[in-house]
This record gives C-alpha cells, structure tokens and sequence, in this order.
C-alpha cells in the first residue's frame, strides 16, 4: 500500500461527510441569510443517539449490527426533523434575515444544548461499533467496508440533494427564495414554508452528517464545535449559500486535513486552513465558485 | 433623573464598591471575583464597540489572549516589570489586528464573524503547539511586581469605559453608528468605511490585549484553555443580556451574569447551561436586556413625575 494513495482516501471519505455538513448549513444560509451556530449541535445529537440506541436495540431483539444501525439511524432522523420543526418555530423563525441577532441565539442555543447533551448522554465518549467488519484494497491502498459505505451513502444524499433542488418544484421554490426572496414573494410563494423546509432539510443534513460518521469516529457532546469551525471554512472558502462551493469546499478541506494531517499533525492542519481561508479572502472575498459579485 | 445621568450614576457606584473591595476586604476569593469581573467588562466593552459599528468581533478572544501571552512572556522570560509588560501586550494585540482586520473587513456582512472565530480558535491552538509558550500546560509565575494589583485593574477597567464612552460619543462614534445605519450612505459621503472599521477593529483589539495582560498577571497562570471560544461567547452574552444600547449595559450584564455564574457553580451545575439559557431567553424575551427593562421603568417613573 502506498501512503498517498490512502491518504487521498482518507482524505475523499472523511471530505464526503464535511460536504454532506456544510451542505446544510449553507442551505439554511440560503434560504434564512443566517449562520447557524448551533448546526453542530444537530450533528452531535443525532451521532450520540444512534450511538445509544444501537447497542439498547441490538439487547432487545438481537438484530445484526447494520440493520441495528439503520433503524436507529432512520428513528433518529425522524426525530430530529420534528425538533427541527420545533426549533424553527419558536427560535428560529424569529431571527430570520437578521444576522447579528441570529448569531447570538444560536450561539446561546449551541451552549445549552451541549450543556443538555452531557448532562443526558454524559461526557464519556461513544462510538457505534462497526457495521460491517473488515477492509478491502482499493488502488493500492486499504479502506474498511464501513469507510466505504459510509461514503457511498454520502455521495448518494448529496447527489439526491442536488436533484432535489435542481429538478424539482420545492427545489426551485427554495433557490427561488434564497436568490432573490422579494422576486419569490410576488410571485405568491409563501416563505416561510420555504424556510421552514430549508430549515429542516438543513438540519437534517447535519444529523445524517452526525449518524454516518458515528461508526467510524468516537463522538462527545462538544465534538459539534470542531465539525462547525470546519463548516465555517468551507462555506468561506466555497461562498456562502454556494451548493458547489460547499461540496469542492467540503473535498479540499478533507484533503487538507488528512495529507497536512499525517505530514504534520491535526493542529497544525487546521492552522493550515486558516491560512488557507484567509489567503481565499485575500483573492476571491466572495468565494471560489461563488457568482454573487460583491 | 435624565437616563445618561442614572446609568453613569450606576456605574459609578459600582465602581466605587469594587475598588474599595479591593483595598478594604481581606478575604482573596472576593477579590478575585471582583479582578475576574473587571476583566470580563473590559473585554465585554471592547466587543461592544466592534458591535456599534455592526460587525460581531469574536477575536477579541484571540487578542485578549495574545495580550494575556505577550506580557506574560515578557514578564516570565525577560522579567520586565508589571506596567510596560501591560503595554506591550496591549500594544501587541492591537499591531495584530490591523494585518487581520485588512484582509477580512473588506467583505461585510458575516464573513468577519465566522473567521474572528475561526481566529480565536486558531490562537489558542498555537499556544498549544509553542514550547516557548509553554504548550498545552501554558505559563506560570507571572508575578505582577506592583502591590495593590487588583485595585489596578479595577482603575484601569473605569479609564477604559471613560474612553470607550468618549470615543462613542465623539465625531467618530457617530460616523461608526451611521455605518452600522447605512454603510452606503457614509460611503456616499466620502468616509472609507472599511478603513474606519478597521479603526473600530483596532480600538476593540487594544482593549481586548489591555483586558488580556491584566488577565496573565492577575492570575499569575494561563493556558491556551483559558482563551477558547467561550471567551467571547460569555462576553457576547455579557452585553447582549446588559442591553446594548448603553454602555453601562455591558457592565451591569458582566456583574450580574458573574454572580449568577458564581451561585450556579457553587450550587454545582454548568455555567455554560445558566448562559445558554440566559441568552436564548433574553433574546426571544428581552431583547433590550436590562437596559431595555429599566428604561421602561426611568420613563414611567419620568412620566409621573412630570404629571405632578
């Protein structure tokens, strides 16, 4: 096996799941012109429920690991849809297209939630044990059943989404809104449906982001914080509200991370990104694939 | 009483009461608190007055600990007394900035708050790779060789509101509320604007570096855990839960906060819940803050005054 070669790999899987995350928070950008400080949160809860609930699952019926895991997965994410819903109504709606204001609740609501989060799962960090064990060699180098199928299925949502929002109607009620929402608006789209649906898609994305990752990576109630600082660099580097921005973004930032990574170390990797961010600034304000001149 | 008249009047006393707690009470735990609030309200104006000009400045995290780092090093390696050691890292937190400032203040709007975060994170995780900064363990012995430092501090947090206040209310405070207005109107008038948030930016970092080295010299012990990204979250929260549109807002919201934060972990919770919750509740409830309340309160307690 050579190194590079599995580093790239490496690099491409763990990519896949930061595209999948920033995808949500750039879409609720979009249709809300806010940043969503607590998008981690969502993440980290629903990875630390499917965690919990695997092993309860597996005690009560004795069903294989994966099956165990889809379950799960599927019940969380129907739960966490409501307390998306829940959240928008009674925070989120209010601060929509108020930047500043919406910073502050969330950053207020990603505190109390983690607070939450240790006090209900506790501060011991939890993993989902693997799905399918075992590796294969894939181009020289060596990737396990789980990495791969993990990013199979990262691919697969994020190419769903890119259908979604290109091929259909509510897909195109949702760019609608989020390029040009007084255009939307005389042309009778409500948007706060809109929102509501950016919303929880958006959301949603963070927590499929926070399951697929739980197999391969242990999980902690703070581990939201370190997957949004990421987030944050892939929406500058790939424009804010940028669908392709997120996703080239979401590849170089995995990239970065795993090659600067293994030649340096993790923290002088994310150091490197923030070179990175600024040199981007520097060049490009408005991003890399982002059209919006500024 | 007119509005300016009571709150300056509030601050004053409460001004007066630190300070003499500093010089009159013996027991140290309470002038630690009182040391540990008067830090926090220096870093809590200095976020604010990024805030008046409509950008969310989440580095002064950043600088205050690059303040906290930089005297404390000057201190530790080359035993440079308390005073200039102050100035340094204060004057180190503020050249740091403009360099910073230059490149992300050109785009407006959120891009400036997501990497001033991103800068306080990435502080912090420098001091953690630096063996002459000490590393993850940081710094010790950075003795202060003044008496009465806790006094200082307190003295030094009223020069910095005085100045902060007066900067608000001079020429240029009203070009920077006027940005926050309207950025295409003041840029229709001729004013750089993002040469003037640059300005805002570097007043901000220096009080932050000010709030920093005080911090290092005062505790005697930092590390790169101490200047995370909770640093300016609990300042944000600090003015946000104070009201934002007086000064005196970021100091009686640092005050109360820190006493309820003083109960809440004496009682054995998290802070971090007491604050979440604190800033969700006042946002969708209070948006004022306390200021918002007591004005409310001052125009009917005015109202029925002039009735008589």
């Amino acid at each position: 096996m050579t190194i590079p070669t599995q580093l790239i790999i490496n690099g491409l899987q763990i990519g896949a799941v930061y595209v999948v995350f920033a995808l949500g928070l750039t879409l609720i950008f979009g249709v809300m012109k806010i940043i969503n400080f607590s998008h981690g949160e969502f993440f980290t809860l629903a990875g630390l429920a499917v965690a919990m609930l695997v092993p309860l699952l597996r005690a009560a019926t004795g069903l294989p690991n994966w099956a165990a895991y889809a379950v799960c997965f599927v019940a969380t994410l129907l739960l966490m849809a409501v307390i998306g819903a829940v959240l928008f109504k009674t925070v989120f709606a209010r601060f929509a297209r108020d930047p500043v204001g919406a910073l502050i609740v969330t950053l207020g609501l990603s505190m109390l939630l983690q607070s939450l989060f240790s006090w209900f799962f506790g501060n011991a960090p939890r993993k989902v044990p693997p799905l399918v064990p075992g590796t294969m060699s894939l181009l020289g180098g060596r990737v396990s059943y789980d990495r791969l199928i993990i990013f199979a299925l990262a691919i697969i949502l994020t190419a769903g989404l890119w259908y979604f929002l290109q091929r259909t109607r509510s897909g195109l009620a949702l760019r609608a809104v989020s390029e040009d929402r007084e255009a939307a608006l005389l042309q009778g789209m409500d948007d706060r449906h809109v929102m509501l649906a950016g919303f929880v898609i958006g959301s949603l994305l963070s927590a499929l982001a926070g399951g697929l990752i739980a197999p391969t990576t242990v999980l902690t109630p703070l581990v939201g914080a370190d997957y949004l600082t990421k987030a944050f660099i892939i929406i500058i580097v790939g424009g804010t509200g940028s669908i392709p921005g997120a996703i080239v973004g979401g590849f170089i930032v995995g990239m970065i991370e795993s090659l600067a990574g293994f030649y340096l170390d993790s923290t002088t990797a994310l150091i490197a990104l923030f070179v990175l961010v600024s040199a981007v600034l520097l060049v490009r304000p408005q991003g890399i694939l982002s059209r919006v001149a500024r | 009483m007119s509005r300016d008249k009571f709150y300056f009047t509030l601050a004053g006393a409460l001004f007066i009461a630190a300070l003499a707690t500093c010089l009159l009470v013996r027991n140290p735990y309470f002038v630690q608190v009182i040391v540990w609030m008067a830090l926090n309200v220096i870093l809590a104006l200095g976020l604010r007055f990024m805030l008046l000009v409509g950008e969310v400045n989440l580095g002064v995290g950043g600088f205050f600990g690059l303040g906290a780092y930089t005297a404390g090093f000057c201190v530790v390696q080359y035993g440079i007394p308390a005073l200039p050691a102050i100035a340094l890292g204060t004057l180190v937190a503020g050249l740091a900035s403009l360099p910073f400032g230059y490149i992300t203040l050109r785009v407006s709007g959120h891009y400036f708050m997501l990497i001033s975060f991103a800068l306080t994170e990435v502080l912090r995780l420098v001091y953690t790779q630096s063996k002459t900064l000490g590393g993850n363990s940081g710094m010790v012995g950075i003795i202060p060789n003044i008496p009465a430092f806790p006094a200082l501090v307190v003295v030094m947090t009223g020069l910095t509101f005085l100045v902060l206040v007066y900067c608000e209310r001079s020429h240029f405070g009203r070009v920077i509320r006027a940005i926050a207005d309207s950025e295409a109107m003041v840029r229709a008038v001729g004013i750089s604007v993002p040469n003037t948030k640059l300005m805002c930016l570097l007043i901000s970092s220096l009080v932050a570096g000010l709030g920093g080295s005080m911090f290092a010299l005062a505790n005697t012990v930092i590390a790169p855990g101490d200047f995370g990204f909770l640093l300016p979250v609990f300042a944000l929260a600090y003015v946000k839960i104070g009201g934002q549109s007086h000064p005196v807002g970021a100091v009686l919201g640092t005050v109360v906060m820190s006493v309820l934060a003083q109960l809440v972990i004496g009682l054995g919770a998290q802070d971090t819940l007491l604050f979440g919750a604190a800033i969700v509740l006042t946002m969708l409830f209070m948006p004022e803050g306390f200021i918002g309340l007591m004005d409310r309160v001052l125009a009917r307690a005015n109202s029925r005054g002039t009735a008589r």
